[in-house]
């Protein structure tokens, strides 16, 4: 035996496991459980099915309960456009390409009722943990205006100037973008604002103490205490951070030296040229994620774009899809029960049951949230 | 019953020689991290009956490898997508006759990488192999025999593997040494 070529493995393989890093072991007892209980779940979803389906459609779902396979988004729709577990599927609200607040049946992405006809943007839609409220930002004036439709129908409330709503976990307050109105030669930096939706008062969160550093907010998302905001922004110079903002103690959302913020590390391989082009709070603490890699050639120089779950220290948790490269991927929402993952990826509506393999459901959307 | 404390002392004590072993099979740390992870997760899952197994390690080192070999032939578009993302692992700290030897194990075919890693890295039998993969002893045998020939040349230039075909010209000198097929090669590194 070739004792020399053992040796030389053996003292390399030592080394390389005291580099390893391994999650804490609560950590995968914990995947384990959610393992346990996701398996649970699709074997419902499967008597369900073969009760009401047939075979056919039991197949389907069978085909998707392998939650440590890696899904590929890429390679177009993988199933019917019902999905998986449909019995026990929350509803979906979305906001369409023609600018209509809409709500979805879940099961066939058909919009079966219709909140607001038009002059809602495209970005994000928010809904209160209830379910019984709907936020989103319409097109009036230069900045958007932040408004509420129940989710039931019924007559539009203005809240205020913004866009992007967020509202928090237990309903009291809502996080907004707002970008002050300025003349066109002057570059206005867009603002964070929590307001009190009772009181009306409200936090203002500049991006930094020199204006000029900040770009655009794509995302706000709520850490399930409510005391952190996740804030997915670009700088000045083009790159993307995701931001976690404990509201107690910040005076801007750019994470820098004072700022009471700081930034979800990127981890992983070529971690130094990635960024997270979005992300947001999923309830169990953890983060749904866009990791773009890699940025040094703009649009034209995206290599990856993967859909994670990552913990808040960026610790990679489950790998949830590729992405297109040539797509914005949006809308990243959990729903409360923790069982589905939703996303755009540019105008197709993905869904995914316990991070499993995500199915095209519909197209034409600007926006979607779980109710 | 499940016990959280057992199974934290088993996973503390194993992870990250697993990690290592399951690395030395997928030639992938990501990949190693993630599959060992998951493969942890099951044995917690079903902690009440691997607990009692007399090898747990050998066990999550199976399914771990499963894992990979299921991820990989089920997303072969993902990993398609991956070798144009993901950089090289990062070696630093890795001395570099390891780093030639997960290239070269890369290279050859996942049974064949499977069973030299069980062999001269875990240090199983040719027996406890075939027990392990369920594989006959013959077939380890021939899978070691293969995967050392076939790993042989992406080694030619590599310290510990020295495996070099004599030329015409070649004698066994003083330092000559033992390839990795057992002949006997002129180290001239």
């Amino acid at each position: 035996m070739p004792e020399e070529f053992s040796v030389s493995l053996r003292a390399g393989s030592a080394d390389f496991a005291a580099s390893v890093k391994p999650a804490a072991p609560a950590a995968i007892r914990a995947r384990g459980n959610r393992r346990r209980r996701r398996q649970a779940l699709t074997a419902a979803a499967l008597a369900f099915a073969i009760a009401v389906g047939g075979a056919g459609t039991a197949y389907a779902s069978l085909g998707r309960s392998g939650l440590a396979a890696a899904p590929v988004t890429g390679r177009g729709p993988s199933a019917p456009p019902s999905g998986p577990g449909g019995a026990g599927r929350p509803g979906i609200v979305a906001v369409t390409d023609r600018g209509a607040l809409v709500v979805l049946d879940p099961l066939t992405g058909i919009a079966r009722k219709i909140l607001v006809r038009g002059d809602v943007l495209p970005g994000t839609v928010s809904v209160s943990p209830d379910g019984r409220t709907v936020y989103f930002a319409a097109g009036h004036g230069c900045t958007g205006m932040i408004e509420s439709v129940p989710t039931a129908g019924g007559r539009v409330s203005v809240i205020a100037p913004g866009v992007r709503p967020a509202v928090s976990p237990d309903g009291t307050r809502l996080a907004f973008v707002r970008t002050p109105c300025r003349p066109s030669a002057t570059v206005a930096s867009p603002e964070v604002v929590v307001r009190d939706l009772a009181g009306g008062g409200e936090t203002v969160l500049p991006a930094a103490s020199r204006p000029s550093s900040a770009g655009m907010v794509a995302e706000l998302s709520w850490s399930p205490d409510g005391r952190r905001l996740l804030v997915s922004a670009s700088r000045s110079n083009g790159y993307w951070v995701l931001a976690q903002v404990d509201l107690a103690a910040a005076r801007y959302y750019l994470p820098s030296a004072g700022s009471g913020g700081s930034a979800v590390p990127v981890t992983g391989p070529d971690a130094a040229h990635s960024y997270y082009r979005g992300g947001v709070f999923l309830p169990g603490g953890d983060l749904f994620v866009d990791r773009v890699c890699c940025s040094d050639d703009g649009a034209a120089g995206v290599t990856s774009n993967l859909l994670w779950e990552i913990d808040p220290s960026g610790r990679f948790v489950h790998r949830v899809a590729i992405g297109w490269l040539d797509r914005d991927h949006t809308s990243l929402d959990g729903d409360p029960s923790g069982h589905w993952l939703l996303y755009l990826s540019g105008p197709d509506l993905f869904l995914s049951l316990g991070g499993a393999a995500p199915f095209k459901l519909t197209t034409g959307l600007g926006a979607a949230a779980w109710i | 019953m499940r016990d959280p404390a057992t199974f934290d002392a088993f996973y503390s004590g194993s992870v990250r020689r697993v990690t290592g072993q399951v690395y030395a099979m997928t030639g992938s740390r990501a990949e190693a991290e993630d599959c060992v992870a998951e493969a942890y997760a099951r044995a917690w899952q079903r902690w009440d009956k691997v607990s009692g197994y007399g090898d747990p390690e050998a066990w999550v080192r199976t399914v771990a490898y499963r894992v990979s070999v299921s991820a990989w032939r089920k997303a072969a578009n993902m990993r398609v997508a991956h070798r144009r993302q993901w950089a090289p692992d990062d070696t630093r700290g890795l001395s570099p006759d390891y780093v030639a030897i997960i290239a070269a194990l890369r290279k050859i075919p996942p049974r064949q990488r499977q069973a030299i890693v069980l062999h001269h890295l875990v240090g199983l039998s040719v027996e406890e192999i075939a027990r392990e993969t369920g594989a006959a002893a013959g077939t380890v045998k021939a899978r070691l025999s293969r995967g050392r020939q076939a790993m042989a040349p992406y080694l030619a230039d590599s310290e510990p593997a020295l495996n070099r075909k004599p030329g015409p010209d070649a004698k066994p000198g003083p330092d000559a040494k033992p390839g990795l097929n057992g002949t006997e090669v002129a180290c001239d590194a």
